[in-house]
């Protein structure tokens, strides 16, 4: 499988019709690729731009159909900004993706409150990240007013109840085999999640007895392979009882309206 | 092109025929000419095109705004369609009106303009609705008489309820069942009041005890839920929460969206552009210019000073106020500008009803889950 390209402006040729991602770092450069048609185009994704108020209205008009993929390079600070997506979601697809960090709750549910789906990038938080990442999911587990999907806890929560799906990498789209990330500084080898997974297991790392090691292929140990998780593994707990509970309540309803079925069958026969 | 709608409030009169207390307009003889009309489109439409919008809904209000009289009307439709027709984008009209000068002489431009509805108000108990001679019963006699004239025709009533300290007296219950049960309304909407405007002596009636009226609107959505909902009567904005909470799509009422700035702006007839009604009637402080002195109106918008506030205010607010931590963000987003302006002096502040609102989304959430559990609960399904 060949990865998804992530191409700067100066890299992209807006006629080839290989899949690529646009990286558009300034207004000049996502203004002209919102004009233009490009087949192999598949999203924007738009970094540093979230303070450029100009930029959101040229993008709330129509121009093409392509999706914007938003980071919010620092979510404790630039949350407010994030009001300026409402119009250009009415237009096209809009993510928000937000790396985990001190403050990054702020910026989550003011995406979630304006109605956009978000990406979490958790990388190796810290104690008030994680603290806040709790939150976070409870936030999106518990709160009806939650309507979009919060990636990561959105794909973990339906593989917890039962689905089977991508891992962490690959969610959280990190995965280099998938994905050529424009910053990705790793050794460019095939399989690069086998590989880190494999030498985390041979040192005997704290996955080896993980019982998330399936979806979460150590994701948590990269880049610093002795980062601790004992602060993620409840945080996959939690989502873990929540799947449970979810599969239980729809067998219960599933049996519930198979049972009604029957009985209005009955009735009626 | 784009879905997405433009609304302009359009105000061709600032004249009334009627002498309401409370009114928060600044009343002059002004009406909008035909003559200056196409100017007007143009401008709309230069707009449409210029941010996409593919329709625009165009609310005429006042002022009265049957004071312009059904020809005017049938001229101002003809030249703003074949207008918007040219440049491949579409107006739809609406009418509200105290209905007091309705006649059945303009039966056929409400159904050829207006598609056969128009929105009206009245209070109740009413009493500072009033005619020039002083009397709020004859105003309300003579309402209801074109409110019964006009549905005799055939054409669809709405109708709009401020509501004001004799409404909370009253309670509820009675106030339900005069629109619904005496005057025969399935579709009227309440609206919580403020003071704008001039100072007049009605306005201590409508500053309201915020526990009093979170207590009467929490009451009156109960009665709804249990006396109109499963029959068809739409009291607003209960029935668009309602839909919001039951998981149907929801036209939620301007004060609770994301941002008003993008959705509308309000002309008056002299072509004074500002946020809305109350603003462009009220407070000259705040108008983003003149559509007639200033025709590129994407412009007017985009480097108004006074529009910046009203775009930069729901970002001020999560920054400023507790919204951000508020779980009925995402339908509220601080709430209506001119409602905090007026109370308050800034529009930077959440909105005064902020608590009231609170418990309304609560009956709102309650009365939705219950309806989300009864439509898929298999107990319930008829047999």
């Amino acid at each position: 499988m060949v990865p998804l390209p992530y191409l700067s402006a100066e890299e992209a040729d807006p006629l080839t019709e290989d899949p690529f991602v646009l990286v558009a770092r300034n207004a000049l450069e996502l203004c002209r690729w919102l004009a233009v048609e490009s087949p192999g185009l598949q999203w924007i994704q738009v970094e540093n731009l979230l303070d450029e108020p100009e930029v959101w209205a040229t993008a709330a008009r129509k121009g093409n159909d392509v999706a914007l993929d938003v980071i919010v390079s620092d979510p404790a600070a630039q949350y407010a900004a994030i009001y300026r997506l409402v119009d250009v979601r009415n237009v096209r697809p809009v993510r928000v993706t937000i790396p985990v960090a001190e403050g990054f709750l702020k910026s989550l549910r003011l995406a979630v409150s304006v109605h956009l789906p978000v990406r979490l990038l958790p990388g190796q938080p810290g104690p008030k990240a994680i603290s806040e990442l709790e939150e976070a999911l409870e936030y999106y587990l518990h709160d009806p007013m939650v309507e979009v999907p919060v990636e990561f806890f959105h794909s973990m929560l339906a593989q917890a109840r039962g689905g089977s799906g991508p891992d962490l990498w690959v969610v959280t789209e990190q995965d280099p085999d998938v994905f050529a990330l424009p910053d990705w500084t790793s050794p460019e080898e095939v399989g690069f999640v086998d590989q880190h997974f494999k030498q985390l297991e041979a040192a005997g790392a704290e996955c080896v007895t993980c019982p998330w090691k399936v979806v979460c292929r150590g994701y948590f140990k990269f880049p610093d392979p002795e980062y601790s998780c004992a602060g993620i593994i409840p945080l996959f707990d939690r989502i873990g009882q929540a799947g449970a509970e979810l599969k239980k309540d729809l067998a219960t309803f599933e049996a519930a309206n198979v049972g009604a079925s029957a009985g209005a069958i009955d009735k009626n026969s | 092109m784009s879905g997405r709608t433009f609304s302009v409030i359009l105000l061709p009169t600032a004249e009334c025929n009627v002498a309401c207390e409370y009114c928060f307009e600044f009343k002059e003889p002004h009406r909008l000419s035909l003559e200056n009309l196409p100017a007007m489109t143009k401008s709309i439409l230069d707009h449409m095109d210029q941010e996409d919008f593919a329709e625009c809904e165009i609310y005429w209000q006042g002022g009265e705004a049957m004071i312009m009289g059904p020809a005017w009307y049938v001229k101002a439709k003809e030249l703003m369609d074949t207008a918007a027709e040219g440049r491949g984008r579409k107006f739809v009209h609406l009418l509200q009106t105290n209905l007091i000068g309705y006649s059945s002489e303009w039966n056929d431009v409400l159904f050829d303009m207006f598609d056969g509805s128009l929105g009206t108000s009245m209070d109740y108990p009413n009493l500072h609705r009033k005619m020039f001679s002083g009397s709020a019963e004859k105003y309300t006699e003579t309402w209801r008489a074109r409110l019964d004239e006009a549905r005799s025709a055939g054409i669809r009533v709405g109708v709009i309820a401020v509501l004001h300290q004799g409404s909370l007296d009253v309670g509820a219950e009675a106030f339900y069942r005069y629109y619904v049960d005496e005057l025969g309304i399935d579709d009227f909407q309440v609206n919580t009041p403020f003071p704008g405007g001039p100072a007049n002596e009605a306005e201590t009636e409508f500053q309201l005890d915020t526990t009093e009226l979170s207590f009467f609107l929490g009451e009156l959505f109960d009665v709804w839920m249990k006396e109109g909902f499963g029959k068809g009567v739409e009291l607003g904005p209960f029935d668009a929460l309602i839909n919001h909470f039951s998981g149907k799509p929801a036209r939620l009422p301007c004060i609770w969206k994301e941002n008003c700035s993008n959705q509308f702006i309000s002309v008056d007839s002299k072509g004074t552009v500002a946020q809305c009604d109350c603003w462009v009637t009220s407070y000259p402080d705040h108008y983003f210019g003149n559509i007639f002195s200033e025709p590129d109106l994407s412009r007017m918008l985009s480097e108004s000073s006074a529009r910046k506030e009203f775009v930069e205010r729901p970002g001020k607010l999560v920054e400023d106020e507790d919204c951000l931590s508020c779980r009925f963000l995402s339908i509220c987003h601080g709430g209506c500008p001119v409602r905090t302006f007026t109370a308050l002096g800034t529009m930077n502040a959440k909105d005064p009803y902020c608590e009231v609102y609170k418990v309304v989304f609560g009956r709102a959430e309650t009365y939705g889950g219950e309806l989300r559990r009864i439509k898929h609960s298999p107990a319930l399904e008829p047999v």
